[in-house]
């Protein structure tokens, strides 16, 4: 065997078959898709000796047969619960595909640009090319996504309404694959908000979804993303960020459920004073696997970087957190911070927290952290002198341990949304719904 | 209504030195007690194996509440039963607010004893007039449990969580301390509304001050983990004046700093 047959787990052959049936009916240059998937097939799946996947194990998705996208009936009613209320435009996308019946961008404000990816990749080739393509899953987004949003906001406006992008799979085949390509792009001065809602009605699916935000010199783009998923689900995502001068990217993520959920991001702070801020919280339970993995590049001076992720580790849950802080020589008077706390409930719990920065500019604050603790027993010890019982009051301190990324959530509705997913997941948690 | 008998205890982690050596105490409905001591003898071991905290072991002894084997029940259980304990350094809760706080506990206690909860009105309302009464600002109502209080703050919450909860024994460990003059009358004021016929109080302070405005029925020397002596409220002003000298010396502990007038 050789050292890049250990470095590469073969596809099976359901990718290629699964491409080959599919492949006349996909937007876009035919000749590109192929290319796409030939890289693809190249790559390979990484394997646990890749550095970045030392502890997720790729070996049950490169076995499936993967399957294609089916069409679904989804009501609102479906959706109950998880639908950003007041001013909001929405996408939504079921088993990949657009559901025109459940979104709602009419009366779009002047400034703004929402279409569809299948609308634009016809006439931007590139559309599909944009991100790293070295990325074995982001090679295979781009061979078959044909659900997602483009987004563009001019220069100077900034934009009221608040859009939501849900992506719901649902159907009872595990194996289902659907890839997601969005791209939001924000010119100088623009201001967006926006959430990603990602729910997974069914059994399970595999969902593979790349992300490109642009956010240009002055511009503000705030992000709430939430992600739901049941015991069979498998959720992939890329997210890659440019940040120019003086602008701001700010992204919060909550995820409750899924076998395994694996969520990179890549953001660059290309510009001077450019503002970071990615929080997380994640609350994997029995075999459910939480992997987020981000690296922030310092490429300006005077770009400020915070991480803040709070994993909740429940009895058989496995959470993976690997953040690297780079710094390039240019990037004077950076300040760069990056906190992942967690809270294991339970012994047999993993989690495999990895900070790192790699700096080579020498005016810098940078201050990386990584805790694993348990709930404070004297905390415990005041609940319940109190009258609250054992486990309500273990409900009520883990809860307040993840509210701190909780109330980062720009979003109220998020919030909501959040908190629920949190409290669902929690023993006692029902209890303390009135919370929320 | 609490009967402690011959109490032994030590710390779970530590089976060398006992703590509670042979405590006896008995308070019956309606009365205050106040239990006097010097530092490190055993008065906060006391109220917190009261109150069910883990990391004690008795090894000797007994206490019941109202028939109850007290040791045998869970914190929650006890503060059900009735039990409260005003702690001398009351615990921070960040991500907790106050207020929604008290309100899971209040109802919580009301539901293990099967009466109705309180609605979220009514019991706003009764938290305000409490509050009011207590001295706690309504900002400290709403911000986290005790996160960020000044020590007087943090001692007028433990009331404010007394007055809520309505106890049948009020243990209070040297809510005193560090107490201005103003808010020592405003906890005595909250402790002497919560005096009832059928309710016991156990007051334990290093201050005869605070007897002055809760004027103890029975007051306890509590040395190297027993009771030593017991007297009606006269004794805290023999102690103030004297010192613990000859109560030390009647338990067989040497005085660290002889009392003047022993
Ligand atoms: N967790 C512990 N581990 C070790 N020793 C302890 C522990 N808790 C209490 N002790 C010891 O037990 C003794 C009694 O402590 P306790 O806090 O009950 O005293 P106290 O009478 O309340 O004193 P003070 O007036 O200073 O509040 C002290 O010597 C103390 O050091
Ligand atoms: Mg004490």
């Amino acid at each position: 065997m050789t050292t890049t047959a250990i470095r590469r787990l073969e596809p099976a052959s359901g990718y290629a078959l699964l491409f080959d049936r599919l492949k006349g009916g996909l937007a876009g240059s035919g000749a590109a898709r192929a290319s796409s998937f030939k890289r693809f097939a190249e790559l390979g799946f990484p394997t646990t000796r890749t550095e970045a996947w030392k502890y997720t194990n790729l070996k049950p998705l490169a076995e499936v047969a993967p399957s294609a996208p089916v069409p679904a009936e989804v009501s609102l009613a479906d959706l109950d619960g998880y639908l950003l209320t007041g001013d909001v435009r929405r996408l939504v996308f079921v088993n990949g595909h657009l559901a025109p019946d459940l979104s709602d961008i009419a009366r779009l404000p002047s400034g703004l640009r929402v279409k569809t990816l299948l609308e634009c990749v016809e006439a931007e080739a590139s559309l599909l090319a944009d991100v790293d393509a070295d990325r074995a899953l982001t090679a295979l987004n781009a061979a078959f996504a044909q659900g997602g949003a483009v987004i563009e906001v001019e220069a100077g406006v900034t934009i009221d309404p608040v859009i939501q992008l849900i992506f719901v799979d649902a159907g009872d085949d595990a194996a289902m694959l659907t890839n997601v390509r969005n791209r939001v792009s924000l010119a100088a001065g623009a201001r967006l908000r926006m959430a990603e809602t990602h729910l997974v009605l069914g059994t399970g699916s595999i969902t593979n979804v790349v992300n490109h935000f642009n956010v240009a010199d002055e511009a503000e783009l705030l992000s709430d993303k939430v992600q739901i998923g049941t015991k069979a689900s498998r959720a992939f995502g890329q997210s890659v960020i440019q940040v120019g001068k003086n602008a701001k990217f700010g992204q919060t993520t909550i995820g409750v459920g899924g076998a395994l959920v694996r969520n990179e991001s890549l953001a660059k702070l290309e510009g001077p004073h450019g503002d970071l801020d990615l929080n997380g919280t994640y609350v994997p339970e029995g075999g459910e696997q939480v992997d987020t993995v981000i690296r922030v590049e310092h490429l300006a001076p005077n770009c400020e970087s915070n991480q803040f992720y709070k994993g909740v580790l429940l009895s058989g849950g496995h959470g993976v957190f690997a953040g690297k802080i780079f710094v390039d020589q240019v990037a004077q008077k950076t300040n760069a911070y990056q906190q992942n706390d967690n809270l294991m409930l339970s012994r047999d719990a993993e989690i495999d927290t990895k900070p790192e920065l790699e700096i080579y500019a020498d005016d810098v604050k940078c201050s990386h952290g990584a805790t694993v603790g348990e709930l404070d027993e004297t905390g415990l010890f005041y609940l319940r002198s109190r009258g609250i019982d054992r486990q309500t009051a273990e409900a009520i301190l883990t809860f307040a341990f993840a509210g701190e990324v909780v109330e980062r959530l720009h979003h109220e509705d998020s919030q909501h949304q959040a908190r629920r997913a949190l409290l669902g997941r929690l023993r006692g948690g029902d209890k303390l719904m009135e919370l929320v | 209504m609490l009967k402690i008998t011959n109490l032994h205890a030590r710390i779970e982690d530590e089976p060398e030195g006992e703590i509670l050596k042979g405590l006896d105490l008995q308070v019956n409905p309606g009365e205050v007690h106040a239990i006097m001591g010097p530092n490190g003898s055993g008065k906060s071991t006391l109220a917190y194996i009261l109150s069910g905290r883990d990391g004690y072991e008795v090894t000797e002894g007994s206490v019941s509440f109202e028939g109850d084997d007290l040791l045998e029940m869970e914190p929650e259980e006890r503060a059900a039963a009735g039990v409260f304990l005003a702690f001398q350094y009351p615990i921070e809760i960040p991500g907790v607010a106050n207020m929604y706080f008290l309100r899971t506990a209040l109802n919580a206690i009301k539901k293990t004893r099967g009466e109705p909860e309180v609605d979220a009105a009514t019991f706003m309302k009764m938290l305000r007039q409490h509050a009011e009464v207590v001295g706690v600002r309504s900002d400290l109502l709403k911000r986290d449990v005790n996160a960020g209080f000044s020590g007087g703050e943090k001692k007028r919450n433990e009331i404010l969580q007394m007055a809520i909860l309505q106890p049948k024994l009020a243990i209070l460990d040297e809510t005193d301390s560090g107490l201005d003059i103003d808010a020592l009358r405003t906890v005595a004021d909250g402790v002497n509304q919560l005096r009832s016929p059928d309710r016991g109080i156990v007051v334990i302070t290093h201050y005869q001050r605070l007897l002055d405005y809760i004027v103890p029925d029975h007051v306890h020397v509590l040395v190297g983990g027993k009771i030593v002596r017991s007297g009606d409220k006269s004794l805290a002003l023999e102690l103030e004046e004297k010192g613990y000298g000859e109560a030390l010396a009647a338990a067989g502990v040497a005085s660290p700093e002889p009392a003047l007038n022993a």
